[in-house]
């Protein structure tokens, strides 16, 4: 029923930054919470195997995760579950360091369980984790687009660089977008992104697209040590609404 | 008159740099009819050291000629001797000398001494220090398909290339005869890698002798205080060894390192000259 692998579903958007820390999954939790306002059905995927966070920041804890779709033979739809921001969450295990080599075997699986569940939503975002490891990598290959999360720290810089080019290089693929975060403002964003569209083009003849920014802002650590949903609570404060634009991009954002 | 400098025969006695040092000796020694021999070696060349066998120099002309020279002997015997005694004097300072003189770059003996002196900066800092070997890829069938002189005039082209893509910071050494190290104060593995990356390029850009293009092997290696146990300095040579020598062996023109790198993909796949450009002028604003 589920169609081919090497034909990534369209609703498919894997989130990934490179480094890690630069508010990827708070950007993934608030998009997801945006898209359901527009009245979409959302499944977030935790992919941040071995570092899976995204229960943290709902404060949730999942008796069931991924792990043991693939290990134990759990049916997925037991697995998944309905967040109070209003999107499904399908979590995974997190602490285990190796897990995210010992899940490299267990790609194929992992990539055609979640297939079975794919035409049921509108949106599948996948939060791929930091770093280039395989895993990150398959993950990322496995939507047709991929959402980069970058802020003006070099490190990130050097880091959303490095996921662009390996991905470009190793498998060709062109459909980049970047999400600038903790910035002043739009013009410091637009900058920043400007900069890295020039670098990608310079050396990888690979033009990136623009999705948004969300600005630096108390109110971003705050949520998540609350453990709340931003764009739920306050979705026409500033960063409410830089996640409500960035969602509205991802939707018209044609590959 | 005043004495000339040591190392120097005769001292000008005019300032002049681009005149001979004897020049200014030549009319006592056309009195004496033995011109014939500072014509033959050209009133436009710069010598170091001229040898004049004068015999039977009446006393006052002696003491102005020992006056402008170190060397005013009296005797063959002397000669001998002298010879003897600079001789030893040359190899000494050879071995003294920190630098290596095809190349001007810092000799072996500089690098033990450097190595051993940014370890023990390490340890205090804490800040990891890296060492990388450098090899050139077939340099021996450059030296014999061209021989010696043309060899080492491209040894020399390519250290300069090397050189200029090295950091001020950095320290390159020649280590042997187409081995170069260089250590790199406050370097940890992963940007002495970024760096060896830069020189492997680099180098492809010089104009090849073969029928291949111009490559080098490389081999890097790190101590850090805190994971490489004591400093050991031929520890950190060894590893840096093993590494080019597993680059000479999968096939040369590569970089291998030992040890680890926080991120093994990151490393491999963006270039200095890329990080560069991203980190450039983006806060120049």
């Amino acid at each position: 029923m589920s169609s081919p692998l090497h034909t990534p579903h369209s609703s498919l958007t894997a989130i990934a930054s490179g480094k890690g820390g630069v508010g990827k999954t708070f950007l993934t939790a608030n998009l997801a919470s945006s898209l359901v306002r527009t009245g979409k059905k959302v499944l977030v995927v935790d992919c941040d195997l071995g570092l899976a966070n995204m229960d943290i920041l709902l404060g949730i804890s999942p008796t069931l995760t991924l792990q043991d779709v693939i290990f134990e033979q759990r049916d997925i739809n037991e697995v998944i579950i309905t967040t109070k921001a209003g999107f499904d969450l399908l979590p995974a295990s997190s602490g285990v360091k190796e897990m995210g080599q010992l899940m490299y075997d267990k790609l194929q699986t992992i990539k055609e369980t979640i297939h079975t569940v794919v035409p049921e939503y509108d949106h599948v975002l996948l939060d791929t984790g930091a770093g280039i490891s395989e895993v990150v990598l398959q993950f990322n290959l496995f939507a047709p687009r991929n959402v980069i999360v970058l802020n003006k720290e070099p490190t990130s810089m050097t880091d959303a660089y490095a996921v662009i080019k390996v991905m470009h290089q190793r498998f060709q693929t062109r459909t980049f977008g970047i999400v600038v975060n903790s910035v002043g403002d739009e013009n410091e964003a637009q900058k920043l992104f400007d900069h890295m569209d020039g670098v990608c083009k310079n050396f990888l003849q690979l033009p990136l697209h623009y999705l948004g920014h969300i600005v630096r802002h108390d109110a971003i650590p705050q949520s998540v040590v609350n453990q709340r949903i931003l764009v739920q609570e306050a979705p026409d404060s500033v960063v409410g609404r830089n996640c409500q634009t960035i969602a509205a991009a991802i939707s018209n954002w044609k590959n | 008159m005043t004495r000339n400098p040591a190392g120097k025969a005769f001292y000008p006695l005019e300032e002049s740099v681009e005149t001979n040092p004897v020049a200014n000796v030549l009319p006592l020694l056309e009195q004496y009819g033995i011109l014939t021999a500072w014509k033959a070696a050209g009133v436009h060349q710069r010598c170091e050291l001229f040898v004049l066998l004068v015999r039977n120099l009446p006393e006052r002309e002696r003491r102005i000629l020992k006056a402008a020279s170190d060397l005013v002997l009296s005797d063959p015997e002397e000669v001998v001797d002298k010879l003897a005694e600079l001789e030893q004097e040359n190899r000494l300072l050879r071995e003294l000398s920190l630098t290596d003189e095809l190349t001007g770059l810092y000799n072996y003996r500089f690098f033990a001494k450097q190595l051993d002196v940014e370890m023990a900066r390490t340890t205090r800092t804490g800040q990891a220090c890296s060492l990388i070997m450098i090899d050139l890829d077939d340099f021996k069938q450059i030296n014999d398909t061209f021989g010696h002189d043309e060899g080492n005039a491209f040894l020399v082209k390519v250290t300069k290339t090397l050189g200029e893509r090295l950091r001020p910071t950095d320290i390159m050494c020649r280590y042997g005869g187409d081995e170069f190290a260089v250590i790199m104060p406050a370097t940890d593995l992963l940007d002495a890698v970024r760096i060896a990356e830069r020189l492997n390029v680099s180098v492809s850009r010089i104009p090849p002798k073969l029928d291949k293009p111009f490559s080098v092997s490389i081999g890097v290696a790190e101590y850090h205080p805190e994971r490489s146990g004591g400093p050991d300095v031929n520890h950190l040579i060894n590893l840096a060894d093993k590494a080019l020598y597993r680059a000479k062996e999968r096939g040369k023109d590569g970089i291998c390192y030992e040890g680890q790198l926080p991120d093994l993909d990151r490393t491999t796949s963006v270039s200095f000259d890329e990080k560069s450009a991203l980190l450039g002028s983006r806060n120049d604003e």
